[in-house]
């Protein structure tokens, strides 16, 4: 271990810290909570952007890596580490977390110093389960992102908050504990198999299942991320809590936990699961493909504009899973990007309806139109916001639109040489199709809300007394906003640093896949077959060892 | 003498059972509080000549085991006299507010 | 052969400045945030200097290293390579995963130099015509912003070296057609047409994105260059779908990308609504540029073309069309500019036949011609307009002549040059694209398809000389007929606005020189534009790629200097009818004639339906919008509300709601009824759980030897208890009935029973145990097997 592993665990305990300081300090002086918080969050960032640095971007595997025994009797490890999938997720947070306090200023008044704590603590879970390497781990940070997100909705949100909340919670709690069976039906496995129990990913990622228990264990892990995703049909939760959230919960929720849904996949369910994600890999993509569609849909038929934004992440968020099921670089990486580029997007246009809702405290798009003329500075940092989200070329909605559909489009491979993957998917083009279809729609309901506020006479004479932003305002939509253009234009420095670590998943996933079905085994060692056939040895003989896995 | 030492265990814990019975139902069908509590001490007593059945099946094979069986029955009617004193006096209490000792119109337990 | 230029970018860049200056920058300088205002004079100077600076940039990097390299590639006559490189500059890589590269690279060859100036010339007029248009408008700055940033993108449109690029340029450029169509955005009505416009642009580059992906699968590039490499080429000869060509597909897709950038039918229907934006918008975006970027781009494809002869007459058909049918609805329409808009979706429709039969210069020369009278036209349009106080409506006016001079002229010159009068340039564009749809001809058209074509077009310049001139003359013959108040003001406008007029209108005069018509022999004439696209632009004759791989060829018009000339009598005349019809009509003012005849009963319903444009508006909105609006509506409430949300969710914890209330009802307080519940719930238990299950286990010690020992494991009270003690248990190991062995069981001591079986096999096992207490049996029978123990032990 190096003297760089202490970053990441440093990295948690930052905001948890802050978060304990500001609870410590005095009720009456909400400034200073403000104030301690915000100053915690940049540091963070300072030390998420040190991270940055020091990450080598050649090396594919888990860098930097923290590893302390945690529970000795279950195996479980208090293992951390940074890869080319993690650390724009953690960047992402952390990029936020500063935006989200600094627009909450005005927006929060009461119990100010709760309400920065337990942001600082959702800060905490969030990078945490970013950056566990150890499925207990990764579970507990999971679990522990719910309460604050929790608690956010049910004291900060609005009319309905106390459904919206609990109906978050319980949605997601109730796909996670199938996952919790499925891991520790994977301890077992891996337990009886060599005889050692451990919790530890690398670990667990060498063992290779029967093929029908794949899918069942793929389905659990599956269940749990598609609500989080989320993936059409299991999308209520969402409207719902956006809704009901105050604008930094929105954020939060768009911006970073959606995130989780797709990194989960990347990191846990297709790794352990190759042969279920592949057989299951055609139903996720139609359900995705459909939800592209059904998000703009349904995001037209709104009339609230935090419902419609909210509907467009369903919308978006399909593309990131047409993405990882293409299975090649080019969907993978343009999933994440497009991730990246939704938090970006999505957060501002969250903060953009939450600077109009300030003012006129409602959401209803009626109520609006023609504002362009009150606050010009405000249309033109919403018009980024949502042209960024549209997909203009550009920007950075675009290149991981593109990049994700154009992975599906040819995830079959090129005209001439097919890919691995192309007996698992089919149809891949019609699936690319349907996506590209979200172009379309995207354009038709974002236009409408921007119109429905922005163009049109400015009638209502409420909307006369409408005030530009202020300078803290835009320094909340400054960073987003050069974050925006910086990915449309140079988007290579991102794909560059995820370009090893996804080149090794999708390597490595084609190689599990290829283990012969049969007894739980640890890759590459499959027991000998009733009717031996050397055919089915030889080809997994150079993966008896990760590379890069023994770091520990 | 010769009856006693003919008695299996067997019949020792038919006669408990048959105790226990008796004073289950006296639990279950009796609404005076005061029957209720004479019921239990009678399941009581029935546990205890369980407790002693074994300990006389364990005699002289395992002394240990015999020895904690009667201790055990011991600090069971201990136990049982203690609770006598503290039931009746919840059940004085409650003749005292309530006028009554009707278990079945004792239903504060619902809210 | 290629060159490196290091200059390359600014000439997209200076605009782009430019917007950035005038958004954003002057913005921030200015004192305060909320009310700025920025001085007009300093808006209007950078965006003008962005464009002119553009302009000079392009003029000096065509006219230099260019035109050297043209020369010298010229130089080598035949044995010159089929394309040119020009001048290529490399900026940064934008995308690279895997096997996509994407560069951001532009590269300046002899086409995009043809697009480059009319860009930069055209758009540096109208520039200049804007200061006096848009003088004291309130937004001043963000017009010039958006007609700068629209600027740079059609350049990086044009200049891109791959398909992304263009892209960023191609859906750029739909972003400020969208920005400025609704620029008056108070009005709803002109932000419905800007967002009408980008969506319907959007729904071409689903299809452009599309193309691009199949592209990529096809061939694995995306570059232009590698595109035209053989490998590509062989992978476009593929069958791929349908039984038909990749090439077909891909081709079908980029034109359908075509057809929403330029206003094609099916995906016009946006362009007459987006006269909502302001006149310099309109001659510069919906007139000049943008629109032709579809042109543009199947010319620049056109060696993707160029192999599928099905996907050209697509092309070419969609074209002749669309030239056709907005021609009549040009007819009906009284709005001055949407006449305009109705005759630029025609012409475009012209310039798609051009490049369909092959006659890719043609199509070329036309949108050239077309930029320069139709910008004018859109000027003078809104020219007039300013000095009818903003109105647009032809019947209002006439006899503008006398007031507007400088107008009037320039207007006839241009309405001379679409209707196609000689020398005047239309009439070369045109007669080249009439010529080359006469004597197209390829593999699987038909003898009468390129006749088709020809008779078509020719109908649809009848019907463009007749309402161009019916514009002019309700316009500016006649005598006027507006309301006095408007007549007081009218007035000619500042030389701000009527000297790009007069510029446009000089170029409209000469520029038909560089495209004189194909002759052969001694009557041979110049064709400049011709020469100089060579190099870019696919060539039927001379292409030798095409002829090796086999591929069905379309032969550009290779007419006897006869039939060329009579081909050119035959257009002449049918402007020349127009025009004359257009007179004897309108004249004098709007016909009398024509209004009864629009009211008799036939008259009516034929002007009806060419008054509401074939009713495809209508039939948009309902087939469409309607169909989106209604469906929308259904999958929120039906699927997502009451469905999903509904039933499956609010559904199940309604469920566990009503469970619990159920269960509630046995929480009555009554200590008694929780006691009967205790009792029986345990006695049922007790009663389940103590029935004994008897069993046993056995392991075979030795060859035929197994022993056998009772389990009582999974029973409770009498079976695992003391009292198993004294109980009974015998074996039937013969299967007779009979016990075999008896034994008293003493749980400390376990008995172990063992019997030796006569050989390897499966026998049948009864063990019986007597209570001791009550005396009552319970008994199991199981099949055991005996096994060789030279195999594998059998263990159990």
């Amino acid at each position: 271990m190096t003297g760089a592993s202490a970053l990441l665990p440093a990295l948690l305990a930052l905001p948890l810290i802050g978060a304990i300081l500001v609870m410590l300090l005095p009720k009456e002086e909400p400034g200073l909570a403000r104030g301690v918080s915000l100053g915690v969050s940049i540091a963070t960032l300072a030390l998420s952007l040190v991270i940055l640095g020091l990450y080598d971007t050649k090396i594919a595997s888990m860098q930097m890596v923290f590893d302390k025994e945690w529970i000795p009797g279950l195996g479980a490890r208090f293992k951390l580490g940074i890869d080319g999938i993690s650390i724009f997720m953690v960047l992402l947070t952390t990029f936020l977390m500063p935006i989200i306090l600094l627009s909450s200023y005005k927006a929060v008044t009461s119990k100010v110093r709760e309400f920065c704590a337990l942001l600082l603590i959702l800060e905490v879970g969030m990078l945490g389960a970013f950056l566990a390497l150890d499925l207990f781990l990764f579970y507990v940070f999971w679990e522990i992102m719910l309460i604050p997100m929790y608690l956010l909705i049910g004291i900060w949100g609005g009319q309905k908050r106390i459904y919206a909340s609990i109906k978050f919670v319980i949605y997601t709690m109730a796909g996670s504990l199938l996952m919790l069976v499925a891991i520790f039906y994977l301890y077992a496995q891996y337990g009886s198999v060599t005889g050692e129990y451990t919790l530890e990913l690398s670990l667990l990622n060498r063992l290779v299942l029967p093929r029908d228990v794949q899918m069942y264990c793929f389905a659990a892990f599956a269940l749990a991320f598609a609500i989080k995703v989320p993936l059409f049909p299991l999308h209520t939760w969402l409207p719902d809590a956006h809704v009901q959230a105050p604008t930094a919960g929105s954020v939060v929720l768009a911006g970073v936990l959606l995130k989780f849904g797709i990194y989960g996949f990347l990191r846990f369910a297709m790794p352990l699961f190759p042969y279920g994600a592949a057989e299951l890999a055609p139903y996720m993509a139609y359900l995705a493909a459909a939800g592209i569609v059904y998000g703009a849909f349904v995001a037209f038929a709104q009339s609230d504009v935090k419902k419609l934004v909210a509907y467009s992440s369903v919308s978006h968020l399909g593309f990131c899973m047409i993405g990882i099921f293409a299975m090649n670089t080019q969907g993978i990486e343009g999933s994440i990007y497009a991730m990246i580029s939704h938090g970006l997007t999505t957060s501002g246009l969250f903060l953009a309806i939450g600077v109009v809702y300030e003012r006129r405290h409602t959401r209803e798009m009626s109520e609006y139109g023609g504002i362009w003329k009150q606050m010009p500075v405000f249309a033109g940092l919403f018009l980024i916001c949502m042209l960024g989200s549209v997909g203009l070329p550009g920007l950075s909605g675009f290149v991981g639109e593109f990049l994700t559909i154009f992975g599906m489009f040819i995830s079959g491979g090129t005209a001439g040489e097919p890919s691995f993957w192309a007996e698992f998917m089919p149809h891949p083009m019609l699936l690319g199709a349907v996506a590209t279809s979200g172009v379309i729609f995207g354009a038709i309901y974002l236009l409408y809300m921007f119109q429905k506020m922005m163009f049109g006479p400015l009638d209502n004479p409420k909307n006369k007394e409408l005030k530009d932003v202020s300078w803290r305002e835009i320094a909340v939509f400054t960073p987003l906003v050069i974050g925006i253009f910086a990915m449309g234009l140079f988007p290579k420095p991102f794909l560059q640093t995820m370009d090893p670590t996804v080149d090794q998943f999708v390597t490595r996933f084609e190689a599990k896949l290829a283990e012969p079905d049969g007894p739980a085994h640890i890759m590459g060692q499959a027991a000998v077959a009733p009717t031996p056939e050397p055919a089915q040895v030889e080809p997994h003989a150079g993966h008896n060892h990760a590379p890069g896995e023994a770091a520990h | 003498m010769s009856i006693f030492y003919d008695l299996t265990l067997s019949h020792f814990l038919v006669l408990a059972a048959t105790l226990f019975a008796i004073g289950i139902t006296g639990v279950l069908l009796r609404r005076n509080a005061i029957i209720v509590m004479m019921s239990i001490e009678l399941m009581l007593n029935a546990a205890n000549i369980t407790v002693l059945a074994f300990s006389r099946g364990f005699a002289g094979q395992d002394n240990n085991a015999a020895y904690q069986g009667q201790a055990f029955a011991l600090i069971v009617i201990a136990i049982a006299a203690a609770e006598a004193a503290v039931g009746l006096a919840i059940v004085v209490t409650v003749f005292r507010t309530r006028r009554h000792s009707d278990i079945d119109r004792l239903t504060m337990l619902k809210d | 052969m290629q060159q490196t230029s290091n200059l390359l970018f600014l000439i997209p860049l200076l605009p782009l400045a430019g917007a950035f200056l005038n958004l954003f920058v002057w913005r921030v300088l200015a004192p305060t945030t909320g009310k700025y205002r920025q001085s007009d004079a300093l808006t209007h100077t950078t965006a003008i200097a962005s464009v002119l600076a553009a302009f000079g940039l392009s003029c000096y990097l065509i006219g230099v290293p260019l035109l050297e390299e043209f020369r010298a590639w010229q130089k080598l006559g035949d044995a010159a390579p089929e394309t040119m490189g020009g001048l290529h500059q490399h900026l940064w890589t934008w995308i690279e995963v895997g096997s996509l590269k994407i560069n951001l690279a532009f590269r300046l060859d002899t086409l995009s130099a043809v697009m480059l100036l009319v860009i930069t010339g055209v758009g540096s007029l109208i520039h200049i015509y804007s200061v006096g248009y848009m003088h004291g408008e309130k937004r001043y700055p963000a017009f010039f912003g958006y007609l700068n940033l629209f600027t740079g993108m059609m350049l990086i449109l044009v200049l891109g070296d791959s398909l992304p690029i263009m892209f960023i340029g191609w859906e750029g450029v739909g972003l400020c057609s969208y920005l400025l169509i609704g620029f008056w955005f108070d009005k709803t009505e002109n932000a419905n047409a800007g967002r009408k416009a980008f969506v319907a642009n959007r729904v071409g580059d689903f299809a452009f994105l599309l193309g691009m992906f199949l592209l990529f699968y096809a061939t694995g590039s995306v570059e232009f260059a590698d595109l035209q490499e053989p490998n590509s080429i062989g992978a476009l000869k593929e069958v791929f779908w349908g039984g038909e060509r990749m090439g077909f597909w891909i081709a079908l897709l980029f034109f359908i990308g075509a057809c929403g950038k330029s206003a094609q039918i099916p995906l016009y229907v946006w362009l007459p609504d987006a006269m909502a934006g302001p006149t310099p918008v309109s001659a510069l975006i919906h007139a000049a540029t943008m629109v032709t970027a579809g042109v543009y781009m199947v010319v620049r494809m056109s060696f993707l073309y160029a192999h599928s002869t099905t996907a050209m007459a697509i092309v070419a058909v969609v074209g002749a069309l669309t030239a056709l049918f907005a021609a009549i609805m040009a007819f009906a329409q009284t709005d001055l500019k949407k006449v305009l808009a109705y005759s630029t979706v025609s012409q475009l429709g012209f310039m798609f036949v051009g490049v369909g039969v092959g006659a890719y210069t043609a199509g070329i020369f036309h949108l050239i011609t077309h930029a320069f009278f139709k910008a004018g036209l859109f000027l003078a349009a809104g020219s007039v307009m300013h000095a009818m106080s903003g109105s647009g409506d032809i019947m209002k006016m006439g006899g503008l002549r006398k007031y507007l001079p400088r107008t009037r002229w320039s207007f006839l010159i241009y309405c001379v040059a679409i209707a196609g009068i000689v020398p005047f340039s239309g009439f070369f564009s045109k007669d080249e694209i009439l010529a080359g749809a006469f004597g197209a001809g390829a593999e699987g058209w038909g003898p009468v398809l390129g006749k088709f074509l020809w008779a078509t077009l020719s109908i649809a310049a009848l019907g463009t000389a007749f309402y161009m001139f019916r514009l002019y003359f309700l316009v500016f013959g006649g005598e006027l007929r507006c309301d006095e108040e408007t007549k007081a003001h009218i007035h000619e406008s500042p030389h701000s606005m009527t000297s790009p007029l007069i510029i446009l209108a000089a170029f409209t005069c000469v520029i038909g020189a560089i495209g004189l018509p194909h002759l052969t022999g001694d009557l041979h004439l110049p064709t400049y534009l011709h020469d100089w696209l060579a190099p870019t632009v696919v060539d039927f004759k001379r292409d030798s790629l095409l002829m090796a791989n086999g591929s069905p060829s379309i032969f550009e018009a290779h007419l006897s200097n006869g039939l060329t000339i009579g081909l050119m009598g035959i257009a002449l005349a049918v402007g020349l009818i127009g025009i004359f019809a257009a007179k004897a009509i309108y004249g004098k003012g709007p016909s009398e004639k024509v209004a009864a005849m629009c009211e008799t009963k036939n008259g009516k319903a034929i002007y009806d339906v060419v008054l509401n444009k074939f009713y495809v508006d209508e039939f948009y909105e309902w087939s469409i919008y309607r169909f989106f609006r209604g469906a929308a509506n259904v999958l929120y409430q039906v699927v997502d509300r009451w469905l999903i949300d509904g039933i499956f969710i609010n559904g199940s914890a309604w469920l566990i709601k009503k469970l619990g209330q159920g269960f509630n009802l046995f929480q009555n307080g009554q200590v008694h009824r929780y006691l009967v519940a205790l009792v029986v719930g345990g006695a049922i238990i007790f009663f389940f759980a103590s029935s004994p299950t008897v069993s046993f286990k056995y392991e075979q010690v030795s060859t035929n030897v197994v022993e056998f020992t009772p389990d009582f494991s999974s029973g409770t009270s009498i079976g695992g208890g003391l009292d198993a003690k004294g109980a009974l248990i015998s074996f039937d190991l013969d299967a007779d009935g009979e016990p075999d062995v008896t034994k008293e069981y003493d749980p400390r001591n376990p008995m172990k029973v063992k019997w030796t079986f006569g050989g390897v096999g499966e026998y049948r096992v009864n063990m019986t145990m007597t209570d001791a207490v009550f005396n009552k049996k319970y008994s199991v029978t199981r099949t055991i097997h005996v096994k060789d123990l030279t195999e594998k032990g059998g263990a159990q």
